[in-house]
């Protein structure tokens, strides 16, 4: 009965998205960004299925609003493959807060996920969540109280090596 | 007509889970029409509602997403709270109005309260419990009472996880079988254990003590329930019209009780049984309505198994003889041990001696407690051949006491304890085998009439 009830609350949860995501386009279009009806329902699928994915349950929404406040400014991404990096950043972000076994708030997740993209990562995926956020969550695993600096952490190693 | 309503929404309260009351009160009412689509997902949208007020109180807002399994839980401990107060409503009709009526949020502060007065009504019950607590060494009731329960009292979470019950019980109940969860298990568990005291109190200890020895030589360390062992005894001791309140049957007693029920059928042995619990309510002047309910469920389900025991003609396991000669048992008052570090020192320096010899004589000049020679023996500092040695050169008397410590088949695995002591154990099996059997017994007979 649980169950079916989440099951319920995601659905609901993902109409209000539809309409929440909509009204992001007014914001993003000052950077030259828009999502299509499409896109907006890919969006949508690829949040329930990152939830699901990491068993996880959202309450309240908002998640993808707030990825797509942070990121719309960034000079790494374009219209051209603004979908699709949307689509990733969603993910990244659920599997990381698992990984991160929910010491980082969502909105400190965001900012860090935004700074190290925008600045380290410069606009790489791959860096951003197999470097940098692996590292941040293998930091916090083991207690690092300076868990953000990642770089520092592999300069050490080389270091020593 | 009226009627006809009344008690068919009434017989749906046997559908109810206890366990899960609010639950299966929704599926009920919905199967059976009495609550609509509308209505039952007007209910799950309220239910929706605090738990994502739960959920923001738990993630102190910082979080938006929390595991499923957590969810889940939160969302089993809104239920169950809701449960507790429409398990009080007496009617399912009255039920269906108070579903219908009252906003959720209000029955859910009710159910919160009636849950803050059970826990204190536990801490009561506890406390009474520990007043009346029975003077014996079976461990899993000694430890049940002493620590099983205070882990309940400090974690108990009412806001998260209401139907969690955070205890460690191990001590199994005559009627253990209570199909509720949270604070109503232990509120169940506390009031069973406290009848099953009070009862137990009305006879002298030594006695039961002696009742559980003689049913086995390890009863300590068994997972049993005591009030069915000393109501069975006396149910016994009633049926061969015995009167005050030893618990013993002598052999012909249970001869004679075995004639008196041997032939009967299940259903006189039921009349019998039950005009003996008036006997025994008397004998015992017992009063308290619930203990007597409680007495009377416990004799019915003595039946199948003396039954049982007739036809198996183990009557003796049953009814049990209480041998008084265990009470001449020799209880060995063990020497000082060492300290950690002077046992460290002085296993170090046998583990580094070459010679056998050598070690014997640390052992015989250092160690002056049963329970440093075993330890010892368990400490990996003597090895093969030097235990046959060790042993060779002990007293009979010490031979039968480390004897004790070797698991019996019974009531203990044969993986129990560590792998030096494993060892040990074999090893001290291979020198009783190598004895005469007449020295072989002499030990085994001091052995057994030692108390460690």
């Amino acid at each position: 009965m649980s169950n079916n009830l989440l099951a319920i609350y995601d659905s609901i949860i993902s109409k209000q998205s539809f309409v929440e995501i909509q009204q992001c386009n007014e914001e993003t279009l000052e950077y030259g960004l828009k999502l299509s009806e499409e896109d907006i329902k890919d969006v949508i699928d690829t949040r329930s299925e990152a939830l699901s994915s990491s068993g996880r349950v959202e309450f309240g929404g908002g998640i993808i609003k707030k990825i797509i406040s942070a990121f719309c400014d960034s000079s790494y991404i374009s219209q051209y493959h603004y979908a699709e990096t949307l689509n990733d950043l969603i993910e990244t972000f659920y599997y990381y807060k698992n990984e991160t076994i929910e010491r980082v708030s969502d909105d400190e997740l965001i900012e860090v996920m935004k700074d190290y993209f925008n600045h380290k990562c410069q606009g790489s995926m791959e860096l951003l969540k197999y470097k940098y956020l692996d590292g941040m969550a293998s930091n916090i695993r083991f207690g690092v109280k300076d868990y953000l600096k990642v770089d520092d952490c592999e300069e050490l190693e080389e270091e020593e090596e | 007509m009226d009627n006809y309503i009344i008690n068919r929404e009434e017989n749906l309260k046997g559908l109810l889970s206890e366990e899960h009351y609010f639950q299966s009160l929704l599926q009920v009412l919905y199967s059976n029409e009495l609550l609509n689509k509308m209505e039952l997902e007007k209910i799950q949208i309220q239910v929706l509602d605090m738990l994502t007020e739960k959920i923001t109180y738990y993630t102190k807002d910082e979080s938006s997403s929390v595991r499923v399994e957590l969810a889940e839980q939160i969302m089993l401990s809104i239920y169950y709270i809701i449960g507790i107060f429409m398990k009080s409503i007496p009617s399912i009709k009255e039920s269906i109005a108070v579903l219908k009526g009252k906003s959720l949020r209000d029955i859910f502060k009710q159910g919160e309260e009636m849950i803050k007065e059970k826990v204190e009504k536990c801490k009561k019950l506890f406390k009474q419990v520990q007043v009346n607590k029975l003077e014996t060494t079976n461990y899993a009731y000694v430890d049940t009472i002493d620590y099983g329960f205070s882990m309940f009292f400090i974690d108990y979470d009412i806001r998260f996880a209401s139907h969690i019950a955070p205890c460690s019980i191990d001590y199994q109940l005559s009627d253990g079988d209570i199909k509720m969860t949270g604070v109503e298990y232990i509120e169940a568990y506390l009031n069973i254990l406290r009848l099953e005291n009070s009862f137990c109190s009305c006879f002298d200890m030594i006695e039961i003590e002696g009742l559980l020895r003689n049913f086995n030589r390890n009863s300590q360390h068994m997972l049993i329930n005591i009030y069915e062992f000393v109501l069975t005894n006396y149910l016994g001791v009633i049926l061969i019209e015995k009167r005050g309140r030893s618990l013993n049957i002598t052999k012909k007693e249970r001869a004679y009780l075995k004639g008196r029920i041997k032939n009967l059928s299940e259903l006189e042995l039921e009349k019998l049984f039950m005009l003996s619990s008036e006997t025994l309510f008397k004998e015992l002047s017992i009063e308290d309505e619930e203990l007597m309910k409680y007495i009377n469920k416990a004799i019915l389900k003595l039946i199948p198994g003396i039954k049982n025991a007739i036809e198996t003609n183990t009557l003796e396991n049953t009814f049990i003889t209480i041998n008084t000669a265990e009470d001449n048992i020799i209880k060995y008052q063990d020497g000082e041990s060492l300290d950690d570090s002077k046992f460290k020192s002085i296993t170090e320096e046998i583990r580094a001696c070459s010679k056998i010899e050598d070690k014997m004589k640390i052992i015989r000049d250092e160690l002056h407690s049963l329970q440093d020679l075993v330890d010892v023996l368990g400490a990996d500092c003597i090895f093969d051949e030097e235990f046959i040695y060790i042993f060779k050169g002990l007293e009979d008397f010490e031979l039968a006491l480390l004897l004790k410590y070797l698991p019996s088949n019974e009531s203990m695995d044969s993986d129990y304890g560590t792998e030096s002591e494993k060892e040990w154990h074999e090893k001290l099996k291979e020198y009783l085998g190598t004895l005469d059997d007449l020295k072989k017994d002499e030990i085994m007979s001091i052995s057994e009439g030692i108390e460690i």
